[in-house]
This record gives structure tokens, sequence and C-alpha cells, in this order.
């Protein structure tokens, strides 16, 4: 058994390093570095099998849904580019297929994360630490990670390391999301995956059955109609797509005039140069590794202060509405009703979802009040993450004090004062204090804040800019109607003004 | 009983009552009753007030151009004034089926208390047609055919009143069908030193649009084409009796007055119609009246057409400001420069919008802080 682990654990050094199995790290495996024996791994077995039958069915779901979902998204792309409105169609299938998305991960992330909780009960607390930890150290204390994120324009993680309160907010804001979609978590990522098939197996001294080996197969080499390397480009042109439409979102909610699509991207198409020519490092002969990180780090500060010009540059050329709007927005495959279709001037049916929560729940019998109460906290809670107990109490308190006064109210009171009530109704915003905060941070900092992130760093805007400011150019000329064609609004002409079909004031059929 | 429900049923058993009990026909009965609990169940009613009896139990409407004919039991073309025995009355009154709170810039009105509230109420019914009606629910429909809301003159001005709204506004649905309920909450309203706002098609006779302008502060005038035809293919009314109404608010009334067109891709969105149009505004109506482009959304008869490009939309303002018009807006876009409100002489940022928000106002006593230049419209 000696002999075994010797031999066998150099090899599993060299194929993998435990955690990612890309980044070509030559740390030991997860398993040995945390220390489990032989009794722990057989108790994880049935858990990694059933995480492994969990991952592969994702899988197979997935790829059923693939095709049509890429099919869907390129014509929701096409039509969010043309910004003359969605077809019915379209955005009701994107809706559709997105939400199905949507669930299948959520349903995986929370199936692992109760996966998670049986690891929990097998490894002691010093492993659980161990395996929380992450395998590279954040960018504070990483040179390398600090370049990699300057250079990617991902500066929440530039800002996490050089700022401990900027690190609790994002850390709050993780837990907001993670209730909102729950995902696996650093015990899921590094012991529920497919590659820890060989290792787990080995300490444990056990075979693998066939259906585990038939779901790690899955997952790793795909299904005979999806082949991984299929799964993987359609999952890469989904990506692509779903940021696309995601920057066309914002661009089209922002109704940029041509002189402010071609400014930004151009300060846009600087910034990805100047981060560019920033991850490359000095040009110099000879240096590389340490010496070409510590030239690097030297002119980060500069980096960083050009980035933040450029940041400056944007929003000088934007209106302040239009600032607002991009500090509002959040990256999304349907836009938000606010930006793509807006209540209109004289539009009536304008009620948020809590007056018609107000309004209906108040009709119930009191009695009702406190379930449907706390039915509607769970959804608000989906939407702003778990309310701590107090919190929570306060919010049923107020609605139910709500609903209480809209019980007392006729109908006729009720449609005057519903708005009003669902304002003084409405919860604290805990996402957008939050980000005020990290963006407060930021720009203490002079780091480039939320304008930099949707404009200059995201991949996808110069192309996205550069398309609307050739469109702008050359505006879409609609062709004259032939109005003797279309529909005509119903007249009284022939002096038979009166309404056919009606007698009394009641109608007569 | 095919045919009849419970509901017909006692109606007409009830009807059929008070007809033997009194001794005369049912119709005669009908306007009697109607004053006290209203025709077709509606809580109670109101004789129009422009109407002329005819021969036979007829009656002709005044209140819009259209002056229907009505036999006996027949209901006007905008769906709410009905013959009743020769009587022409409102089913309107005291029934509207939309009650609510919102910002003044809904209506759109930018330069009349703005940030402010009005308690907003409609009835069922609209005298015109218009292919893109975007409260076809409310408008294309009879007020006693959907669902509504018992509310009394004095009822609207007290719940205004008492929650410190200073301004009451007739919108979503056209108040020329319900103008004898609007105008009866009108009095009332300035009794109480409340503010009367109607947005409107502006489709109505001068007099009974006289006597109502008596008591609204402010009219939003949706003027919807610059050309004949046109007009009554999109909405089924004519063009001139609204540049009528337009030029009798302008002149005859003490109603401050804003204009919004919305511009509907391939029907009126010809720049040069509508930079006819602007210059007939600056004429007829003054170059300070604000007009407001609005962008279209693909809706009712004419869901398939695509939005207002926004490039159209500017150019509609360019063009308003090019005749010289001074306040020219775009609406149902956000964010745009052009709906913020900027001195007229210095062009100075007076008010940021984003869509009905205030996000900024710097207007002091209605002048222009950088350069005193008052500024067109109701600040106080």
């Amino acid at each position: 058994m000696a002999l075994a682990v010797s031999l066998a654990v150099p090899s599993l050094v060299m194929a993998h390093c435990g955690h990612c199995g890309r980044c070509g790290s030559k740390e030991p495996p997860v398993l040995m570095q945390i220390g489990v024996t032989p009794s722990q791994a057989r108790r994880l077995l049935p858990i990694f099998e059933n995480a492994m039958r969990l991952r592969a069915d994702h899988y197979r779901k997935m790829a059923e849904l693939m095709p049509a979902m890429l099919e869907t998204y390129e014509a929701f792309r096409a039509e969010d580019e043309r910004n003359q409105g969605f077809s019915k169609e379209v955005e009701q299938a994107t809706a559709r297929l997105h939400h199905q998305e949507i669930q299948l991960a959520d349903r995986l992330g929370q199936e692992l994360l109760k996966l998670e909780e049986e690891v929990k009960k097998v490894l002691s607390d010093r492993q659980l630490r161990a395996l929380a930890q992450p395998h590279r150290p954040g960018p504070g204390n990483n040179p390398h990670a600090m370049v990699g994120n300057i250079a990617g324009g991902n500066m929440t993680a530039v800002a996490t390391a050089v700022d401990s309160q900027a690190a609790e907010t994002v850390k709050k804001m993780r837990e907001i999301g993670q209730y909102r979609h729950p995902r696996a978590t650093q015990i899921g990522d590094r012991l529920l995956k497919a590659d820890l098939l060989d290792e787990l197996h080995f300490v444990a001294v056990a075979r693998p059955s066939k259906d585990v080996l038939k779901a790690v197969r899955t997952i790793k080499e795909g299904t005979r109609k999806f082949p991984r390397p299929k799964y993987d480009a359609l999952q890469r042109e989904r990506g692509r797509l779903g940021g696309e439409i995601s920057a066309w979102n914002l661009v089209n909610g922002l109704h940029l005039n041509k002189g402010q699509a071609v400014t930004i991207a151009r300060c846009a198409q600087a910034a990805a140069a100047l981060r560019e020519h920033f991850r490359k490092g000095p040009a110099v002969e000879g240096i590389c590794g340490e010496e070409k990180l510590a030239a690097q780090l030297a002119v980060a500060p500069a980096v960083v202060e050009d980035l933040y010009r450029f940041e400056r540059k944007v929003i000088d050329v934007l209106s302040d509405t239009q600032v607002q709007v991009i500090r509002d927005f959040k990256p999304c495959l349907l836009p938000p009703k606010d930006l793509d279709n807006p209540v209109r001037v004289g539009q009536a049916n304008d009620n948020t979802a809590l007056t018609r929560f107000l309004t209906q729940a108040g009709n119930l019998p009191s009695a009702q009040h406190a379930a449907a109460v706390d039915r509607w906290l769970s959804c608000e809670e989906k939407h702003h993450g778990k309310y701590d107990d107090d919190y929570r109490a306060h919010r049923r308190q107020l609605l139910l004090g709500t609903l209480d006064q809209v019980a007392q109210m006729d109908e006729t009171e009720l449609a005057v004062h519903v708005k009003d009530l669902a304002e003084r109704a409405q919860p604290v915003d805990v996402q957008t204090e939050l980000r005020f905060e990290l963006e407060g941070i930021f720009s203490s900092r002079q780091l480039p804040g939320p304008i930099a992130k949707s404009m200059l760093f995201d991949r996808h805007m110069v192309k996205v800019l550069a398309t609307r400011a050739d469109q702008l150019s050359r505006p879409v000329k609609l062709a004259k109607r032939d109005l003797t064609k279309g529909p005509q609004a119903e007249n009284c002409d022939n002096s038979k003004c009166a309404l056919p079909g009606r007698k009394n004031g009641k109608p007569t059929r | 009983m095919s045919g009849i429900d419970r509901r017909e049923l006692l109606s007409r058993v009830s009807q059929l009552a008070a007809g033997a009990c009194l001794g005369g026909s049912v119709s005669s009965l009908w306007p009697a009753f109607a004053q006290a609990a209203g025709p077709a169940g509606s809580a109670a009613s109101r004789e129009v007030d422009f109407y002329e009896k005819l021969s036979d139990n007829r009656t002709k409407c005044f209140v819009c151009p259209l002056h229907c004919e009505l036999e006996d039991g027949e209901t006007c073309f905008c769906r709410t004034r009905t013959n009743y025995g020769g009587r022409l009355l409102t089913d309107a009154y005291n029934n509207p089926c939309i009650i609510t709170t919102d910002p003044i810039e809904k209506l759109p009105l930018n330069h009349f208390l703005p940030g402010t509230k009005t308690l907003t109420i409609a009835c069922g019914g609209c005298n015109m047609r218009c292919l893109y009606c975007q409260n076809w629910q409310q408008a294309q429909v009879c007020p006693n055919d959907i669902k509504t809301f018992q509310l009394t003159p004095q009822q609207a001005v007290d719940s205004a009143a008492k929650r410190g709204i200073p301004t009451i506004a007739f919108s979503y649905t056209d108040p020329v069908g319900f103008l004898e309920y609007a105008k009866d909450i009108a009095i009332l309203a300035r009794k109480r030193r409340l503010r009367v706002v109607a947005a409107t098609g502006a489709f109505v006779d001068p007099e009974p649009l006289i006597d109502f302008a008596r008591y609204v502060d402010a009219f939003v005038v949706a003027l919807k084409a610059f050309d004949d035809e046109l007009y009554h293919l999109m909405t089924g009314a004519r063009l001139e009796p609204i540049k009528t109404a337009l030029e009798t608010i302008k002149t005859k009334t003490k109603s401050w007055l804003e204009i919004v067109y919305l511009v509907v891709p391939t029907y009126n969105d010809d720049i040069p119609t509508i930079t006819k149009m602007c210059r007939w505004i600056r004429k007829a109506v003054g170059r300070q009246v604000p007009v407001h482009f609005a962008r279209f959304m693909p809706m009712y008869k004419l869901a398939k057409l695509p939005r207002t490009p926004v490039p159209t939309l500017e150019a509609a303002v360019a063009a308003a400001r090019e005749v010289g018009l001074q306040c020219v807006y775009t609406s149902n876009v956000a964010p745009h420069k052009d709906t913020n409100t900027c001195c007229i002489k210095c062009h100075a940022t007076l008010i940021q919008r984003l869509g009905f928000k205030l996000l900024d106002q710097r207007t002091r006593n209605g002048r222009c802080p950088e350069c005193g230049t008052p500024q067109p419209g109701v600040w106080t």
C-alpha cells in the first residue's frame, strides 16, 4: 500500500495541481494537501458520486438546451443591434430559455451546496479551512494576480487587495449574489469535480462504480451527440453572445449620439491598448520572470492613473443622466424595462409589483395576510438577498400594518392611495447601498469605477460602439407607407355616429 | 332564458315594475330614474351641457365636431353619452375607471409646477379611434363595460386636498369623453384652490371647450398629424377642429398650454411636414408653447411598426428649434438631453430629468438663476 502511494502520487502531482488542472502549478493534489485519510475518503465517495451524477445530468440538460439557446440569443442580439424593439416571439423565447438556463444552474448550485454540507460532516475544521484557502492567494499578496487584474480591467479585485473596507463590501455583495443564485463554493469546486475521481478512489482504496465512471466520462468527454469540445465551443459562443447582448442593452439604453459613440470607442480602444501593453510588460531583451514582474509593478500605479483619466474623459462626454444610467446598469441578457420600454407619457397601468401585491393581498381575509406577507418576503429576498432576523421582522410588521390599512379602505380610496402606500413600504435596496459604498472607495482611491467597467473594460464595447456610430452616420430610411393599404381608423363620415350594438347604454348582443 | 343573464333579467324586471307602478312606458321613465341612480347601472348621471333635443326623442350632441344625432336609446361615437328617452346623459359621470397619483411630467407637462404630483382621473371612452391608442383597454370601451370606481366630484376634490396633492389631472382617456364630470370636478377644485389640468386630443367644439377651460389651469393637447387626410386615417378625427381648439385655448382662455406630438414612423414622421406644423404653432399659439416629440412604441393596431428611431425625434426637435420654437422636448426617451428644460435665453440647464424623475431643478421663482430671464410656464 505504502509503495503504491509513493509511486502513484508523483504521477498525480505531474498530472494536475489539484485545483484548476490548467494552471500548471506543481502543488500536491488537493486530498493530500488537506490530509484526507482513507476512511474519510471512503465516506466522501458517495457524496462525490452524487455530485458527479448531478454534474453529468446538468451537462446533458444544458447540451439539449444549447442549440436552441444559441439560435434564439443570436436572433435577440441581431434585434438588439437594430435597436427597433424586439419581436414578441424572439423576446419571449429568449426570456424562456434564459430562465431555463438560470434554473438549471441554480438547481445544480443548490444540490451541490447540500452535498457540501455532507462534506463538512466528514472533514475536520482544519481541513475545511485549508480547503477554503484560495489556491492562489489574493492579489494583495500576489503580484502576478495584481498585474493580471489591472491588465484584465478587474478593478474590484484591485480595490479589495488594497482596501479592507472594499473587501468587506465585496464580500457582502457576493453573499447576496450567492443567496440569489446559489453556486458551489470552494469546497464543491475543489472536492466535487470530475478530476478528483482517480485521486479520491486511490486514497479510499476503492474502485469507482460503473455509474460514476459513466458520469465522469459524460462530464469530461461529453455525450455522443454532444462531445465536450463541441459543447465547450458552444458555451464560449453563448458567453460571447451574452456579453455582446449586455453591451447592446446598455448602449441602446443610453441613446448615445454619434460623437459620443466615436469618442467613447476611441477611449475604450486606447484603454485596451494600454492594458495590453502593460500585460506584455517591458520589451527589454533578457528581462523575464521576477524582473519583468517588478518592472510591471513599478508602472502599475501610472497605468491605473491613466485608466482613471480615460474614465474621466468618458464621463465628460456623457450627460449626467447617462452616467446615472451606467452606474445603475447590471449586465443582463434581457434589458431592464426602464431602459428598453420605459413608462410612456399618458400610459395607464404602470403599477409596480408591490402595488399589485398590496391591492391583491388587501382583498384577502385578514387571517391570510400573514401567509401572504411571508410569501412576498421570500420573493423579496430572492431579489435583495437574505434579510437578517431583525430586518425581516421589521418588514413583516410594516407590510402587515400596510395590509391592515388597505383592508380598511374601499376600492376607490385604495386606488388613490396605493402608490403612496407602496412607496412607503419599499424595502431598503442593500445591493444599491453596497454598490454606492464601493463606488465611494473607488473614487477616493482614484481607481477606475463603474463607468470604466462598462464602457472601457467590456471586451464587446469597442465593436458595439463602432457599429452604433456607423448606424448613426447612416440613419435607417423607412420606406414611405402606402396609407391606403394599412389599417384605417374607424370614423363616422357617413353620419351614422351612433355606436352599433348598443341600446340604452347596454350591449344588445 | 337563453341570451339573458341573471343581472339582465333583474334589471328588466325592475324596469317593468317601475313602469307598471307609475303607469308610463319604460323609456319615458329613464331620465328621471337616471338622474337619481344613473343609467345602465352607473351610480348617478348627469345631462350633457351641449346638445339639442330634436323631434321623436332624437338628440344632437354639440360637445365634439362629430355632432352625433341619436335615436332614443342610442349611444354617441364617443361611447359615453346616450340618448335616454330624448335626453342626452353621460354614462361616465361618477364612473371613473382610473384614479391614481402621477408625477405631473407624465401628462406631459414640463412647464407647469414641475416635480409635483397630480391626482389623475380617467373614464372609459373616447371620441377618437387612434390606431396606436396606448390605453385602448380603457379608451376604446364604454364606461359601463369595464371595472370602475364610484367617485363623486366632491370625493375626488376632497381626496386630492386631504393628501396635499396640488393638482387634479384628466388624462389616459380624453376628457372630452367625460367633459361633464371633469367640469364638475374642476369647478369644485377651483373652490378648494386646487389646480386642474387636462390632457386631450382637443377634438372638441369651441363652445364647450371655452366653458370647460374657465376652470382648467393647463391643457396638454395631443396633435397627432399635420395633414387632414392622415389625421382622419390615423384617428378618425379631422385636423381643422383641433387647430381651432389650439387657437381657442391660446386666444380665448387663460390656461397654460403644451403640445405633444407622437412621432409614428412612416405615418407622421415626415420632417418637412413637421417643420410646417411648427411654423403654424409658432404663428398660431406662440413660440414659447412647449412642444414634446414623443417616441412611438408598437401598440394596438400598429403593433407591427418599429419604434421611432431616436435620430428621427432629434431631427423633429432640430426642425422645431430651427423654426424658432423655444421649448422643445423629446418624450418616452430616457436618458436624453432634450428631456431637460433649458433657459430660453442663455440655454443653461434649469431642470434635469430622467424619465419623469427630476434630478435637479434650478429655477428660482420661474427665472433662470444664470441670467434671470423669466421662463414661460407656471412655476409656483
